[in-house]
């Protein structure tokens, strides 16, 4: 899945999340300014990317996420990695 | 204090409102006009269905008042939600059996719990007072009115008593859907210390015993769905209504409410 894909991915995400499809969501948007989301959106977000793509995400990774670019990386980073794989 | 055993604050404003469960989400999509310029549009999205009600009785009653928003951002907020999220609960406990921790929404705490109609209701007004939630119980109405009365005063200049619940209770069944048609019905009350022009009314907390006892024609003990029920029906400019929950340590909270053309204005 490259950036493109997965900033559509993101897109329908954060649809369902707030009613709002953001119209534009270039890499130097700001999450909580710009896409008006707290930090609870943001956590609910990455529970339906997870759920989306498979990948197992944690609150460290998000300590410097601060734009989309900031966040489409860390997806990217995860995905590069390989799949989630379940704890038993 | 007015006089011996007797302690007193006015209703400048009230509002109510009502409404069906399969009517709420669209009130969800609703802010109120003075809501703050960059609240989001969903914010009410995963709120508790109390919550919403509380805010559209909010709105009521800030129409009623003729006050501009700005003139409550140095108010308390206490609001008083009987049994809140139950129905999230419920939602979650069967979303966890099937899908674990994972499953869940991490807005059920801050969503659907004690505090959460006073933090929404004070980041709508931009409140720079302490707002929280009390009783949570059948008893939230009475505990509520006593926890507004009893708040300082000092430091803001009023509180709003935002009062929620449903009637009847949703049902829910092995699914944790509602099988039943609840109503969710929300009060608030601006309540000050000194009267304002245009007071509708006024909160008593008595320690006379035998005055209580006089107190006939009194709605008695009337939930946030009877409050709400029996305020929608004042006739404008009438006699006032009185209603009266005993308190458990003994004495009694009277509040009398009228009607004002502004109200019916503000709920049509």
């Amino acid at each position: 899945m490259d950036r493109q894909q997965l900033r559509e991915t993101l897109l329908d995400v954060l649809e369902q999340e707030t009613w709002e499809r953001p119209a534009n969501l270039a890499d130097d948007v700001k999450i909580r300014e710009g896409l008006k989301l707290d930090s609870v959106d943001l956590l609910s977000v990455m529970l339906r990317v997870e759920t989306q793509l498979s990948i197992s995400l944690n609150s460290s990774d998000f300590e410097k996420v601060v734009t989309v670019g900031n966040l489409l990386d860390v997806i990217q980073a995860k995905l590069a990695a390989g799949p989630a794989r379940k704890v038993a | 204090m007015t006089h011996s055993g007797e302690a007193c604050l006015h209703l400048s404003s009230w509002g109510t409102a009502r409404a069906d469960l399969s009517a709420i989400a669209a009130l969800r999509k609703s802010l109120p006009a003075w809501a703050p310029k960059d609240t989001p549009g969903h914010f009410l999205k995963h709120a508790d269905e109390q919550t919403v009600l509380a805010v559209a009785a909010l709105d009521a009653a800030i129409g009623s008042s003729g006050r501009p928003t700005s003139d409550y951002h140095d108010w308390a907020i206490v609001a008083a939600p009987r049994f809140i999220g139950r129905l999230a609960g419920g939602a979650t406990l069967q979303r966890y059996s099937r899908g674990g921790g994972s499953a869940i929404s991490p807005h059920l705490i801050p969503q659907h719990s004690l505090h959460s109609i006073s933090g929404a209701l004070s980041i709508l007004l931009s409140s720079r007072q302490p707002n929280f939630g009390v009783g949570g119980t059948g008893h939230s109405m009475v505990e509520g009115l006593l926890a507004a009365h009893t708040f300082p005063q000092s430091g803001s200049q009023g509180t709003w008593l935002i009062a929620t619940g449903w009637e009847p209770e949703p049902q829910l069944d092995a699914t944790g859907n509602c099988c039943n048609e609840p109503v969710c019905h929300a009060v608030a009350l601006a309540l000050q210390s000194a009267q304002q022009d245009g007071s509708c009314g006024r909160l008593r907390l008595l320690g006379d015993y035998q005055s209580i006892e006089s107190s006939a024609g009194h709605y008695w003990s009337e939930s946030a769905a009877g409050l709400c029920c029996r305020l929608a029906e004042l006739v404008p400019n009438g006699p006032a209504t009185c209603f009266g929950w005993h308190l458990p340590s003994g004495g009694a909270l009277i509040l009398e409410a009228t009607n004002t053309a502004a109200n019916l204005r503000a709920a049509a």
